[in-house]
């Protein structure tokens, strides 16, 4: 008897160590998995981006496609070498579709002066399940254009007594704001198109909401700043900022406009869903995203009924003890009124609920005692043995 | 043979093996060595100075493999004496490795320089050099200046004539054309990194149709606009 006891109290050990260690495992891995999840971006949250810019480019993504009406200007066709005929020529107006696996940057550092370069650009088109054989077409005076296999270049220039050009121009994919300051190279000097001023909001629709609100404070950009609207679109040949690559077949582009500054610049409005990634002047480049623990920390139903749940688990103990204290008093009193029936009645079988599981466990002892009575005694029997937990 | 005689060429035997092998070491590896302090080593996002220059580097057919290799080859004049001063470069500036080596050329052309196991500082050590034939550069420069055609990796070229030449150009985000002696203007290929710091575009120009003079002519087209610059590529005949 004495070596059963010793046996199991050396096997208990382990064995409550082990499940111990199990449920410290199990909590820790809940609680990181959860902490992953919630670090991934919401799907309801959205970055609200203005930005005045020397320059902007647009590369749109799987399945979009832009149109864009422009003024009348000159067209060039990049493929044709200095000094080859056939370069440049001119159109009153000019129409620009532009499909997933063409890349347009739009500059203009002058009101009067909107300048656009449309190429190819094979990183995008490899992404794309399906791509067209020619992502840019040129439409001049409402004639297609010859296709070029290197892009174009087009330049619109409003004349002095006309004033600054009046035009604003959806975008819809991927947008970069912005440019590197270039390093001299004996070239004519030119103002580069840096981005001027932005900002960026972050919103979001909380959890069990469909109200949009503005969370956490508002991201200023620097002066000379690159934004990108789609981080994670960044080329793994890039050094040292490899982002993890993703699919641009499932991202949701950045859509808004832009349009011309009295002052010269482009003033562009944005909505993309992030993460965005921005670069101060040669810095290295960090995200802007909206998490989803940001919808669910603000959503006012899931802090209700967290806190809720906060005071339950808080009052537990003190609920438990309240609901044993009145339970033993109903029993004293039930045992107070009749205590002689209640101890001789063989034929009265003894209440179901005072038959506690550790009396019904212990064998042929316990199944005697059939009366509230002796149950009562074993209750208080107990309590005896641990004062600590309970206020009789 | 006398036994005098016979421990005279014992002796001159050790004396003639030392000297081959120092003869042949030297004409094995570079006659150039590692300038000391001024050894190569690898740095990230170091502050760089600010520099001016239209053509960047001077590759020859350049590959991924090759670029992972500790011995660069450069392509030096027949004469050449003095420094050469070695960097290696990412397109977006984030990168550089640098290094000087002294000593002067023998027979062979092409001099070999052993870089030797990159040295990354830290808080960077763990990254790698970040092999890439479009973004990452090298280039060799005389103590004058000149930028001379350099090769990754340890092997000789076998017939050089028919590689293909990378010309590293800082374009100022334009197009950028070259034109090599009378041969067809080349477009050069933008790079599509969204922070082109220290050039922005490379050309493949076929070494078999760089002029005997090496003068090429390098066009650039910002939208309407064009500038011309010319610069000469070092290409011995002998």
């Amino acid at each position: 008897m004495r070596m059963a006891e010793v046996r199991s109290k050396w096997i208990g050990l382990p064995a409550k160590l082990l499940s111990g260690a199990l449920t410290a495992v199990v909590i820790m891995l809940i609680l990181i998995f959860s902490l992953k999840i919630l670090s991934r971006p919401s799907g309801s949250g959205t970055l609200s981006i203005t930005a005045a810019t020397g320059s902007l480019t647009l590369e749109p993504l799987c399945g979009e496609s832009v149109t864009w009406d422009l003024p009348a200007g000159r067209v060039g066709r990049r493929s044709v070498a200095p000094g080859e005929p056939g370069y440049e020529t001119s159109a009153e107006a000019v129409t620009m579709v532009l499909a997933p696996g063409s890349r347009t940057r739009v500059i203009s550092s002058d009101a009067r002066v909107l300048r656009v370069s449309v190429e190819q650009t094979d990183d995008l088109a490899q992404r794309c399940p399906a791509v067209a054989s020619q992502p840019y077409r040129l439409i001049l005076d409402g004639a297609p254009a010859a296709q070029d296999p290197v892009g174009f270049n087009y330049e619109a220039r409003a004349r002095a007594e006309a004033g600054p050009l009046k035009i604003s121009l959806p975008v819809s994919g991927r947008v970069i704001l912005g440019q590197v300051v270039s390093e001299g190279a004996d070239w004519r000097a030119r103002s580069a198109p840096i981005l001027l001023t932005g900002a960026i909001m972050r919103r979001v629709k909380p959890w069990f909401s469909d109200e949009v609100m503005t969370v956490g404070e508002t991201e200023r950009l620097d002066q000379g700043s690159i934004l990108d609207s789609h981080a994670c679109m960044e080329p793994r040949t890039s050094s040292i900022a490899a982002a993890p690559g993703c699919s641009a077949a499932q991202l949701v582009p950045a859509v808004g406009f832009f349009q011309i500054l009295d002052a010269g610049g482009l003033q562009v409005q944005l909505y993309a869903r992030g993460p965005a990634g921005v670069q101060n002047y040669r810095g290295p480049q960090h995200r802007i995203e909206v998490p989803l623990s940001t919808a669910l920390w603000e959503s006012d139903t899931v802090k209700v009924w967290g806190a809720f749940f906060l005071l339950i688990f808080a009052c537990l103990e003190q609920v438990s003890r309240v609901c044993k204290s009145t339970w033993t008093r109903i029993l004293h009193s039930i045992t107070k009124r009749s205590p002689d029936k209640a101890a001789t009645s063989d034929a009265e079988p003894a209440p179901r609920a005072i038959v506690s599981d550790r009396a019904s466990a212990a064998g042929g002892e316990t199944a005697v005692r059939s009366s509230a009575a002796e149950a009562f005694h074993e209750i208080e029997r107990l309590q005896q043995t641990n004062p600590k937990k309970t206020n009789i | 043979m006398t036994p005098s005689t016979r421990r005279i060429d014992r002796r001159v035997v050790p004396w003639f093996l030392t000297c081959l092998a120092l003869a042949w070491t030297a004409g094995a590896y570079a006659q150039f060595q590692p300038v000391p302090g001024r050894e190569y080593h690898e740095i990230f996002n170091a502050t760089n100075q600010v520099r001016g220059e239209a053509i960047v580097a001077l590759v020859l057919a350049p590959s991924i493999e090759a670029q992972q290799a500790d011995t660069i080859q450069v392509l030096l004049p027949a004469s050449y004496n003095g420094e050469l001063r070695v960097e290696a470069l990412s397109a977006d500036g984030r990168f550089r490795g640098e290094g000087s080596f002294a000593g002067s050329r023998s027979r062979d052309r092409w001099v070999a320089l052993p870089l030797g196991r990159a040295e990354a500082k830290e808080p960077h050590a763990s990254l790698r050099r970040p092999v890439n034939t479009e973004t990452l550069a090298l280039a060799v420069r005389g103590a004058d200046g000149t930028l001379y055609v350099a090769r990754w990796g340890g092997e000789a070229p076998s017939s050089h004539r028919s590689e293909m030449l990378r010309i590293y150009v800082n374009s100022g985000r334009a197009d950028i054309f070259i034109v090599p002696g009378k041969a067809k203007a080349v477009h050069c290929r933008p790079l599509t990194i969204p922070q082109p710091l220290r050039y922005d575009s490379y050309c493949d120009v076929p070494l078999a149709d760089v002029p005997a003079d090496g003068n090429l002519k390098l066009i650039r087209r910002d939208q309407f606009e064009e500038q011309t610059q010319t610069f000469s590529v070092y290409l011995p005949h002998e």
